[in-house]
This record gives structure tokens, sequence and C-alpha cells, in this order.
């Protein structure tokens, strides 16, 4: 038994992982290989482009905060209230997660379609209509994403030592400033971890978006669909368009990866 | 202390149904007042607490401080931890630990609307009157475990509230620490003039720091008085072996009062019911054979049990339960004082304290 | 439901040439064939295998059921279909991925595979197809033809990499009608594209006859005056990677057959001529 220092990993384990890191590199990689780097620029800013990349960083970011601002009070409620239907409410929290996107969209749409549940008297009163403009495209993003907020905030809750929140009261903070002073720092990893994923989740859904939203270049045609759809004819906008997807997911990822999930352990 | 009128700042009538569990007891505190709260594990130390802190709301009776009302359920009154005046220090300090320690000190006053620059300011007194004004910058995971109690109390303290309670200050410390933060902790409660309840495990601590004991056993209060009171005439078993003490009971009758499990005393002949007979472990006397004495209460029972206390060892006998001697190490071997041997116990009567547990 | 009727077919020289390429075909497989003392027919000498079948959507419910058909016929045979836009059923195939025969929505995703040298032989018109607009139940905008659709607040067309879409534009160039692209919806083929009416909220769409004919009652077609539509043809080949050519041959012949020209001509396809 060595007495401190690290321990070298057994081989097996390293081949492994290897073995994975490569699985996970290889398909990046080959998008590297096969870009047209001669016209990558005047693809990337073309206007198809362009357009989809500006919807797909708008639409996701609403769709982070929309999940930030419904979800956490959710998450709370789950975490720290019981009420009657609880597992049904936390079964339909989850449900988004296990759905098929494209499913999604169709239930999207017989709820928030022009003629859907909500969507009918929606239009009637305002003449508001979500699918074919860039709020249905945030909202096919937000329900699919928000389900990885709300698990991920709800098990920092669980989680965390409640007899601060005790201090806090004893202390004099109403309510609003212990969540807001106490748990919300306290939690903080894990909100930005979840916060992250769910960015993330948003930025990269598809089925949902084409289905409910549909896909009109400028409104609702997001990076993944112009991916989709330049893959059937101009494969060079196609892996253009990917590696700029690629690109921005990594740039964040490693950024929050060395602050914020570290953060975790320590 | 003595004090020409007490002021009686806490009065509590305690009824908290948490199935199975139930407390039920009343409670007075006055101004300045010091009250140690002791009891075996789940005795509702933690809840008497909690109720008093309002995290625990109360199932029945009824709350006041300083004369107001913050809990009464037949009155629908419930009022907020944080509308209380109440500071609250647990034992494991819980300082937040996203916050430097002026910030954890300061939060108080500022969650109740004080501006930033004077809630630092108060902060900053408090750390100076409790020694830690130098750590005003770190962070509570730096501090040991005796920066970090006083920290607490700090930060307890700066809300100037009324009633303080401190859950098992010194717990958390080791041995060494322990003394010095009691010392000090006598020297900020003499000074803090609301009502302060300490729940504590160490009769010692009791001693050191409190005016008056409480102690509860299963959710119901089973004896109050001071330290030198408790330690004279304790009324039931855990409170006997918490004072160090050996209480023998029986019922007295037609001159004679049998101890159970112990020896038989002479009682005054009009003397009936109950009673509790309290001697200290060095008075009880082991010998193999019985004692020649006849003017000595004796009893045979065995050896159950040895350790060594200090300079002593503390055999605890077989009869009555709970019962222990104090013998000298050297005697030990010389009276074969093992585990299960036969022995017979001795007490001159007159060093029992004999008393009703009604009128004690 | 259509408003217009359909001409009735007639077989032209196209059709004498289909019916020459059977024949030939059937003598081919019939030479094939190991002695057998089967019945003496030859149209069926005992087939076994599977092959998959690249075809475009606005194909996928007349091979189907050609397919069932053709399956009842020779037993022990398995036709598994991929569905999809031409264009992208093209790219596919030259990018390698295994497929037997390859039925075409326009003659460009064909020329694409042939120019890459994945055809076995030349393809062969089997159908053609012509556009029409679809709309919501009952036509509550009060469409009526091309022009009034700039007034509909979406219009659903296939993305211009299939030939839907490639053929949508160009009816839409001659009639001069400009649709802004904010009131454009693309879907990726043709099945997709009739959805974003018949589910979607989508107004309009322009799609195939033949799609048009399978709405039932949930959406009422709109025909375009021959003066303006187009009209596609559609190719089909084995492909020359293909792992049983024998078996490919015979779908073709069967799809270029009497059968298969009855169900075309069915499913409101136009005949090749």
């Amino acid at each position: 038994m060595r007495a401190g220092g690290r321990q070298k990993p057994p081989l097996t384990v390293v081949v492994l992982g290897a073995i994975t890191v490569v699985f996970l590199a290889l398909p990046l990689v080959g998008l590297l290989l096969k870009a047209s780097w001669s016209t990558l620029w005047t693809d990337l800013t073309s206007p198809v482009a362009l357009d989809a990349l500006r919807l797909s960083l708008v639409c996701s970011l609403w769709a982070t905060g929309l999940s930030l601002v419904f979800g956490l009070p959710l998450a709370w409620l789950l975490a720290r209230c019981t009420f009657p239907g609880k597992r049904v409410v936390r079964a339909l929290t989850i449900l988004p997660m296990v759905l098929p996107p494209v499913v999604g969209g169709v239930a999207l749409l017989l709820a928030f379609g022009r003629s859907g549940i909500l969507g009918r008297p929606i239009f009637a009163l305002t003449g508001v209509q979500f699918t074919f403009a860039t709020a249905g495209a945030v909202l096919a993003e937000t329900f699919v994403a928000m389900p990885f907020l709300i698990i991920t905030v709800e098990a920092a809750l669980l989680g965390m030592d409640v007899r601060f929140e005790d201090v806090a009261a004893s202390l004099g903070a109403g309510r609003w400033t212990t969540f807001r002073r106490v748990t919300v720092p306290l939690i903080s990893s894990s909100l930005v971890a979840g916060a992250a994923l769910t960015w993330a989740r948003a930025l990269g859904e598809f089925g949902a978006t084409i289905t409910f939203a549909g896909n009109i270049q400028g409104r609702t045609q997001t990076l993944p669909l112009a991916v989709y759809l330049a893959l059937q004819g101009n494969e060079n906008v196609a892996v253009a368009l990917s590696l700029a997807l690629v690109g921005i997911s990594f740039l964040v990822l490693v950024a929050l990866r060395g602050r914020w999930l570290g953060a975790v352990s320590s | 202390m003595a004090r020409s009128r007490i002021v009686v700042s806490l009065e509590a009538q305690i009824r908290v149904a948490l199935p199975p569990f139930e407390e039920q007891l009343d409670l007075s505190v006055g101004d300045g007042e010091v009250v140690a709260v002791l009891g075996p594990n789940g005795s509702g130390k933690s809840t008497l607490l909690r109720t008093l802190a309002g995290i625990q709301p109360l199932s029945g009776g009824r709350i006041s401080l300083d004369g107001t009302i913050v809990d009464d359920p037949s009155l629908g009154i419930l009022v907020a931890p944080g509308l209380r005046s109440c500071g609250l220090v647990f034992q494991d300090h819980l300082l937040f630990p996203h916050l430097n320690i002026i910030d954890n000190v300061a939060f108080g006053p500022r969650s109740r609307g004080m501006t930033k620059s004077l809630s630092t300011e108060r902060a900053r007194h408090w750390l100076d009157r409790l020694s830690v004004a130098d750590q005003a910058g770190s962070r509570p995971s730096t501090l040991s475990g005796g920066q970090s109690q006083r920290v607490a109390l700090a930060r307890a303290l700066v809300t100037e509230p009324r009633l303080l309670l401190l859950d098992e200050p010194t717990a958390a410390l080791d041995v060494t620490q322990r003394s010095l933060i009691r010392s000090e902790l006598r020297a900020h409660l003499g000074t803090f003039g609301g009502a302060c309840i300490i729940v504590t495990h160490d009769p010692l601590e009791a001693a050191a720091v409190a005016d008056r004991l409480v102690i509860l056993e299963a959710g119901r209060l089973v004896q109050t008085g001071t330290f030198a009171d408790v330690h004279r005439r304790p009324l039931t078993p855990f409170i006997a072996e918490l004072m160090g003490r050996n209480l023998l009971r029986g019922e007295a009758v037609g001159g004679s009062l049998p101890l159970s499990g112990g020896p038989v005393l002479v009682a005054a002949n009009n003397t009936h019911g109950a009673r509790h007979a309290v001697v200290s472990p060095s008075d009880i006397v082991l010998s193999s054979e019985r004692p020649t004495d006849a003017t000595v209460a004796a009893w045979s029972t065995t050896v159950v049990d040895v350790a060594l206390q200090g300079d002593c060892a503390r055999v605890r006998l077989g009869s009555p339960d709970g019962v222990a001697a104090l013998v000298p190490i050297a005697d030990l071997a010389a009276r074969h004082l093992t585990h299960g041997a036969a022995v017979w116990a001795s007490v001159d009567p007159r060093r029992f304290d004999v008393f009703d547990p009604e009128e004690p | 439901m259509t408003i217009d009727s359909r001409s009735r077919p007639r077989i032209g020289s196209a059709g004498l040439g289909v019916i020459a390429l059977l024949s030939a075909l059937s003598l081919i497989v019939a030479a094939c064939s190991s002695s057998s003392t089967s019945a003496p027919t030859s149209t069926t000498p005992p087939l076994s295998g599977a092959i998959t079948v690249s075809a475009a959507s606005s194909l996928s419910k007349v091979f189907t059921s050609l397919a069932t058909s053709f399956e009842a016929v020779h037993h022990g045979t398995s036709l598994r279909f991929n569905f999809g836009s031409s264009g992208a059923l093209a790219t596919q195939i030259v990018e390698g991925a295994p497929s037997d025969v390859f039925a075409a929505a326009a003659a460009a995703p064909m020329a694409e595979v042939q120019a890459a040298g994945d055809l076995a032989e030349s393809p062969t018109t089997f159908a053609r197809n012509s556009l029409e607009i679809v709309v919501k139940p009952g036509n509550p905008l009060g469409i009526h033809g091309l022009g009034d659709l700039p007034r509909v607040h979406v219009v659903a067309l296939c993305v211009l990499t299939a030939p839907c879409g490639a053929n949508a534009a160009e009816v839409l160039t001659r009639a001069r009608v400009n649709l802004l692209p904010t009131g454009v919806t693309r879907g990726p083929d043709v099945d997709a594209t009739l959805a974003q009416v018949t589910t979607g909220d989508a107004d309009a769409a322009i799609v195939y006859v033949t799609n048009a004919a399978t709405v039932g009652t949930t959406a009422v077609g709109v025909a375009i005056p021959k003066s303006q539509n187009a009209v596609t043809s559609y190719p089909i080949a084995v492909l020359r990677t293909t792992s049983d050519p024998q078996l490919a041959r015979a779908w073709m012949a069967y799809v270029l057959g009497p059968v298969g020209v009855r169900a075309l001509l069915q499913a409101h396809f136009l005949p090749p001529s």
C-alpha cells in the first residue's frame, strides 16, 4: 500500500477511457477534415447561416431565461413542499426529456397551434400565433430544455443543509431575502451547471422546433434546422454550420467546466 | 447572582405533538438569567430551542417574550423567527460558507434593513468584543473551532436579541479549547441583558456558565434548580448519574425505609410514602465480607463494571441499578473486585440524604 | 378530394418502350433462372432475398402497396424502403449508403447519382407528377389559384433541394407570384410539407397531385392550371452496388409492368409518356 502520492491507473481503465475519447472525438475530427476551408468564411457569412446563427443564439438564450424564471419556483416547490399529486407533477416535469422531440412538437401543436386548446382562444383574442413565429421556436426549445433545469435545481435544493435557511430566518431574513442571499448562493454551482445544460439542449433542439415552429429562414430556422436542410444539397454549408455549432458549444462548455463544475467538488 | 427584582422576559408553556414524540413543559427565564437545559438524547432539548426560535410551531400552549405573545395556536398567533428578537447559535455554528466573516456577522442587521456601512460597523464592533476582529476578511472554512464559535455568537448577538439560545456551544470543540471558551462564554453572558438558554450535555459546563438548570426527560421537565440543588438532591436516576451521585429509592413504612436493591434504613416513625436516598460514590465502602459494624447500612451485590476515574476506580454495582462506588485503585486488586465478583457494599447511614421527592 | 379531374391514361410511344423493356427483362430473368419443374410461366421464376429501395416520399403509399403484392407473388422476398426527399437520397447513395434501386421524383437527383457512376444502367421514366395547392378543409381563405397565395400568412413548400420544392419555385416564377421568405416554411420532404397543412398551422402548401389525392377530409386540393403547372418525371434505376441484381431488376420490372402501371395511375400519377 502506498503511503501517499498518486497511484498509477489500471491499464484496462486507461484503455477503455482512451477508446471513449476517440469515439467522442472522431466525429468532430471528421467534421474538421470534411470542412471546405476555402469557402468556410463565405459559407458562414451567407444570409442563411447568419440568420440561423442569430436565431439559435437568441432563441436558446430566451429558452434558458424562461426555464430559469419558471423552472426555479417549480423546483423549489418540489424540493421543499408536500402537496397532493406531487408525484404526478414530478413525472410531468421529466416527460419532455423522455418524449421523442417530434412527438413533443406535435403535442405543442395540439396545445398552442392555431386550432389548439390554448392556441385557439389566444389567437381569437389577441391575434397572436406561435406557429411559424420565433416565439414558437422559443416555446419549443423551452419545452424540451426546462426539465434539465428543474431536476438539477431540485437535486441541489434537496442536497443543501436546510438549517442555513433556519439560521437566516432566525437572524431576521424574510423568505425572499433568505432565498436570494442564502439559498441561491449555496446552490450556485448546480444552478449554473443546470442552466448550461438547459442552454445546450435548447441550442441543439430540432424535432420539436421544425414540427411546431416550422422552418422559416430568419424566423424559426435555427442552426440545427439549417444544417439538416443544407445537408440535402449543400454539404459545404452544412459542415460549416455544424462547425459553428460545435465551436460555440465547445467554447461555452470549456469556459464553464473550469470554474463552476469544479467548484462542486471543493 | 443576586438581584433585587427578577424581570421575567421569557414565559413559555410548551406543548408540541410530533408523533410519536410529545413535549410538554413550562419554563420562565428572567432578564440576564442563564438557564442550562440538560437531558438524554431525544428528550426534547432541540425541540425546545426550535419552538422558542420559531422554527417549530407549537401544537398548544403559549410563548411570550417581554410580554409579547410570539406563539399561541389557540389565538392563531405565530410570529416569524426573524421578528422574535431571538438569537440562535447552532452546535456546528453554520456560518454561511459563501460569505466572509464580517458579512456573516452583518447578515442579521442587513436583512432587517440596515445600511451596508452601518451593519458592517456593528459587525466589526462585535467581532472586536469577541476577539476575532482579525478574521474579519476570512472565510468560515479557514477558522478554528473556537474562532468559528465566537463568530457564530457575534452573529447572534449583533441583532441585540432579547432571548439567546445556544445549542451545545462547546460540543464541536476539542478539550483544550473547551475550558477557554467556557470562561469566555461566562464573561459574555454575564454582560448579556436578555434571557439565555443553553442546551448542553455537560454538567460541568452547566455549573460553570448557568444560574439554573432545567432537566428534560422524554419531553417533560423533571427537575429545575441551581446546580447545587440538583447535585444535592437529584430526582431521577439519569440526573443522579449526570451529577455523579447515586440515587436509591424506597417506600417508608412503620419506621423503616427499605431501599430497593439496597440496604434498609431507619426512618422516623411517622414517615410514610416514597423516599429518595442520595449518596456519593465515594461514601460507599466495598468489602468481600459482611461488615461487622452493625451501625452501617450494608447490602450484598455484585460487581458489574469497573472504570478508571482519575486515580480512583468507579465500580458499578449490580444493585441497585446504576449505583456505583468510588474506590482507590490500590484496593481493586486487594479486594478482588473483578467483574462478576460478589461484594458487600456498606454506607454510614448519616451519609444518606433522604428526602421526599414531592418536596425536595 | 380534387376539384379538377384526371385525364384518362393512354399508352403512347413511351408506353410501347416500356412494354418492350418488360419483355426483354422477362427473357433475361427466364434465362437466368435455374432449370425448374415449376409452373411453365415466364413471369415467376423462383425469387428470394431482400433488397433496399430508395424512393421519393411521394411514392411511399403506392410503392408500399406494390411491395405487398410483389412479396405475395414472390414468397420469400423482402423489400425494404428508404423514403425521403430525392435530393437527400441521392446524396446518401453517392456517399455510399447501401441501396439496390433508386426511384426519384425528378431527373436531377438521378443525374447526380449517374454522374457519380453509381447506376447499373440508364434510368427509365416510369411515371410523372405535377403540382397542386392544398388548403385547410372548407378553403376558409378562399384560395383559388397561385395568385391568392401571397395574401396567406404562411405557405408550406418543400426545400429547394427537393424536386417538389424546385418545381414549386419554377411554377411560382412562371406565374409571377412572389412569396415573402417570412411567409414560407420549408419542409424537408413533401410528406412533411403536406403535414404542415393537414396537422399544422400552414394555410396552404404546394405538393404533388398524388399527395393531394391522399388527404381525405384533412385538407382540400386546389388545382393549378396546366399552363402554369410543372411536370416532373420519375426515373427509376438499379444501382451498381446492388447486392441482388436479379431481385432488383424483378422489382423494377414489376413497377414498370401492368400491375405497377395500374397502381401508379390509381394513385393519380401521370403516365410516363
